[in-house]
C-alpha cells in the first residue's frame, strides 16, 4: 500500500462512525452548563506575568500533587500588611535563635538552606503531597520547625485551555490549588512580598506559623515555619536569607517503596502505594493468540498495571517463549514495538541483570527482556518530561522470577 | 460560527451559549469519537468541553478564534478521557467490522479492522494529531497553532501514528497472506 492509498484508507476509515451526539447527552451538557458559573477575570492575564511559562488551569497530576500537598502543608493567614515590599533580610534581628551554620541540601526538593548545628533533620523521601515525607523538616529543638518543599508548576503540556484564555495568573493558580484548604483565605495576590534567593514570592503570617511561596524554574516552593516565639518573622527571614533555589536538582519521582509480586507474570516491582493504584493481571499473557496491548486498556487483562497518578502508567507482563527462537524476531513478530522500532535496533537496557531492549516514542517507553525462557514486557505510558528517569526508577525495582514454582503457567505458543 | 452568539455568550447569555451547543455538539462529538473510539466517553469529552468553554469564555479575547479554542479544549478533554484512571482498564467499544456504514469489500473490512486495532495502540496525542489531520483536514501548521504545540511535534506525532497504523496494516497483510497459503496447502 503506497502513501496515497494509505491516506485514502485512513480517511475512509475515519469517516465511518457515529455522526450524532445523543439528545440525552446534549441535554445533560446544557444542564451542566446551567449549573456552572462563568469566571469573570478581574486581574491581568497569566501571559502578562513575566517570567512564567504559559500555563492555565492544570488538569494534570501535578495539580493533584499540589492540592494534596498544600492541603496538608499550607495554612497561611495574613495579619500584617505593613510587610508589603519584602523584608529580606529581616528588619528585626532574631534574639535567642542559634546561628545558621550548616548547609542542608534537600535530596528531592531542589533547594538548600543553612540550619543550626544541632538540629533534627528529616529529609524528604518522596514527592511533596504524596503521603508523608514530601517535605524536608528541620526541628530546631527550641519548639520551632522549619519545612521546605516544592512541586512542579503546570507546563504547557498540561494546559487544558488555550492561548490568551483563560488568563489565570500564578497567584490564581496557587489560590485555586489551596482553595478551601487554608485557614487564612487571603488571596495570594494580597499577601506580603518576600524575596527568596532573588525570586519575588509571597508570605503570610499567622499565630504560630509563617508560610512563604515562591516560584523559580517552573517550580513552586513552599517554606514554612511553625513556632511559638515573638521574633518568628526574624527567624524565618534568617532561614530565608540562606536559601538557594536549585530547581534543576529537584527530583519529581516518587519513592517506589511498596513491592508487588506478581505470580501471574513472575516478577516483582516497586510502586507508589495509593488507593486504586495497582491493577494486578487477571489472566496469563499469550501474545500469539491475544490482541496486542494498546493504550485503551481493553487488552490489559494479562498486565500488572500501576496508575501512578503522576501522569504515568506502568504495566508489565511476561510470557513463555518457545525454545530456539530468535528473541528479536519473535518479539518483532508477536509483540512489535508500538514505537515502530525493530527490536535489534532498539537501545540496550539491563533489567534485573538481564540484557534487554528499550524503545521510546512520544508518551511511551517500552522495554523487553528475556530470562529463564520467558519474555518480559514493561511499558510506561506517560505525559512527563522526565519519563525516562521515571522508567529507570521503576526498572531499578524490578525483579524477574521466571522460575517461580507457584506461578500458573501455560505452554508457550509457537 | 455566529460571532454575535459567541459575543452574547461571552457576556453571560446562557441561551446564546445553548444555541452554540446545539449547533456544534454533533461536529465536536464526531471529532471526539474518532479520537477516543467510544461513544459514551466521546460524549463526556464534549460535555466537559462545553462546560469549560462556558466557564472560561469571558476571558477569550479574540472571538474569531472561538472555534479553534473550543477544538483545543476538546482535544485536551479527549486526552483526559483517554488517560483517566478508570480508562486504563476501559471498555472501549469495538467498531462493527461486519456491518460498516457503507457497502464494503472484504479487503476493506480487513483494512478497517487493522486500522482500528492499530489506532487503539496510539498514545492520545498521536490519535488527536492523526484525526485532526486526516479527518478534519487541518494542516500541520493549523494543528500546531490551534493546539499551541510546535509544528515539529505535530509532524512527529503524525509520523509516529502513521507508522504504527501502516505497521498494523502490513502485519495484517502478512497474517492474511499466511492464512491464504495455509488454506492452499
Amino acid at each position: 500500500m503506497n502513501e496515497n492509498d494509505f491516506d485514502l484508507a485512513a480517511q475512509d476509515w475515519l469517516q465511518d462512525g457515529p455522526n450524532r451526539m445523543s439528545d440525552g447527552a446534549v441535554l445533560a451538557t446544557l444542564d451542566a452548563i446551567h449549573a456552572t458559573r462563568q469566571r469573570r477575570t478581574m486581574r491581568p492575564a497569566w501571559k502578562a506575568t513575566a517570567g512564567f511559562p504559559v500555563a492555565r488551569l492544570a488538569v494534570a497530576a501535578v495539580l493533584v500533587i499540589a492540592v494534596g500537598a498544600l492541603a496538608i502543608n499550607v495554612v497561611s493567614r495574613q495579619s500584617d500588611r505593613s510587610n508589603v515590599g519584602g523584608p529580606s533580610p529581616s528588619a528585626t534581628q532574631s534574639t535567642d535563635f542559634p546561628k545558621l551554620t550548616t548547609t542542608f541540601v534537600s535530596p528531592r526538593n531542589g533547594f538548600s538552606v543553612k540550619v543550626p548545628d544541632r538540629v533534627s533533620l528529616v529529609p524528604a523521601t518522596t514527592l511533596f503531597g504524596v503521603g508523608e515525607g514530601g517535605s524536608d523538616v528541620v526541628e530546631t529543638g527550641q519548639g520551632d520547625v522549619f519545612k521546605g518543599a516544592s512541586t512542579p508548576m503546570p507546563t504547557a503540556d498540561y494546559t487544558f485551555l488555550m492561548g490568551e484564555a483563560p488568563g489565570v495568573t500564578v497567584d490564581e493558580w496557587i489560590d485555586t490549588v489551596v482553595e478551601g484548604k487554608q485557614a487564612c483565605r487571603t488571596p495570594r495576590s494580597q499577601q506580603a512580598d518576600v524575596t527568596i534567593d532573588g525570586q519575588l514570592g509571597r508570605i503570610a503570617e499567622c499565630p504560630g506559623e509563617i508560610d512563604a511561596t515562591v516560584v523559580s524554574g517552573q517550580r513552586l516552593y513552599l517554606f514554612r515555619l511553625l513556632h511559638e516565639r515573638a521574633d518568628a518573622r526574624a527567624v524565618f527571614d534568617d532561614f530565608a536569607a540562606t536559601i538557594a533555589l536549585t530547581p534543576k536538582t529537584a527530583v519529581d519521582i516518587p519513592a517506589l517503596s511498596t513491592t508487588f509480586t506478581s505470580r501471574t507474570n513472575r516478577l516483582s516491582f516497586g510502586y507508589l502505594d495509593r488507593r486504586g493504584a495497582l491493577a494486578p493481571a487477571t489472566e496469563l499473557w499469550d501474545p500469539v493468540t491475544q490482541p496486542l496491548p494498546d493504550d485503551s486498556g481493553r487488552h490489559d487483562g494479562p498486565f500488572d498495571g500501576v496508575e501512578t497518578g503522576l501522569a504515568a502508567y506502568f504495566k508489565a507482563a511476561s510470557t513463555a517463549i518457545p525454545d530456539g527462537v530468535s528473541i528479536d524476531a519473535w518479539v518483532d513478530e508477536y509483540v512489535p514495538s508500538a514505537c515502530g522500532i525493530p527490536r535489534n535496533r532498539q537501545a540496550p537496557i539491563t533489567i534485573d541483570g538481564q540484557p534487554g531492549r528499550i524503545s521510546e516514542c512520544p508518551n511511551r517507553i517500552e522495554a523487553t527482556v528475556s530470562a529463564g525462557g520467558r519474555l518480559y514486557l514493561f511499558i510506561l505510558l506517560h505525559d512527563r518530561n522526565d519519563a525516562l528517569a521515571f522508567f529507570d526508577a521503576w526498572v531499578a525495582t524490578i525483579q524477574l522470577i521466571p522460575e517461580d514454582a507457584a506461578a500458573p503457567s501455560v505452554p508457550p505458543s509457537s | 460560527m455566529d460571532l454575535e452568539l459567541v459575543e452574547a455568550a461571552r457576556s453571560g447569555d446562557e441561551e446564546a451559549f445553548a444555541s452554540i451547543v446545539r449547533g456544534s455538539a454533533d461536529r465536536l462529538f464526531m471529532v471526539a469519537h474518532r479520537i477516543i473510539r467510544d461513544v459514551g466517553r466521546a460524549e463526556d469529552a464534549v460535555q466537559q468541553t462545553f462546560v469549560a468553554a462556558w466557564r472560561e469564555l469571558p476571558s477569550l479575547r479574540d472571538l474569531e478564534r472561538f472555534d479553534a479554542w473550543v477544538h483545543r479544549i476538546l482535544v485536551h478533554a479527549c486526552y483526559e478521557e483517554l488517560r483517566r484512571d478508570a480508562k486504563w482498564s476501559a471498555n472501549i467499544a469495538i467498531l462493527p467490522i461486519d456491518g460498516p456504514a457503507t457497502p464494503d469489500s472484504t479487503q476493506d473490512v480487513v483494512t478497517r479492522d487493522a486500522l482500528d486495532r492499530g489506532f487503539r495502540r496510539l498514545p492520545a496525542e498521536q490519535r488527536a494529531a492523526f484525526v485532526l489531520h486526516h479527518y478534519l483536514g487541518w494542516t500541520v501548521p493549523e494543528i500546531a497553532e490551534n493546539l499551541g504545540v510546535p509544528e515539529g511535534t505535530i509532524k512527529s506525532r503524525i509520523r509516529y501514528g502513521t507508522a504504527t497504523l501502516r505497521a498494523a496494516l502490513e502485519a495484517d497483510a502478512r497474517t492474511t497472506g499466511v492464512t491464504s497459503m495455509e488454506r492452499m496447502a
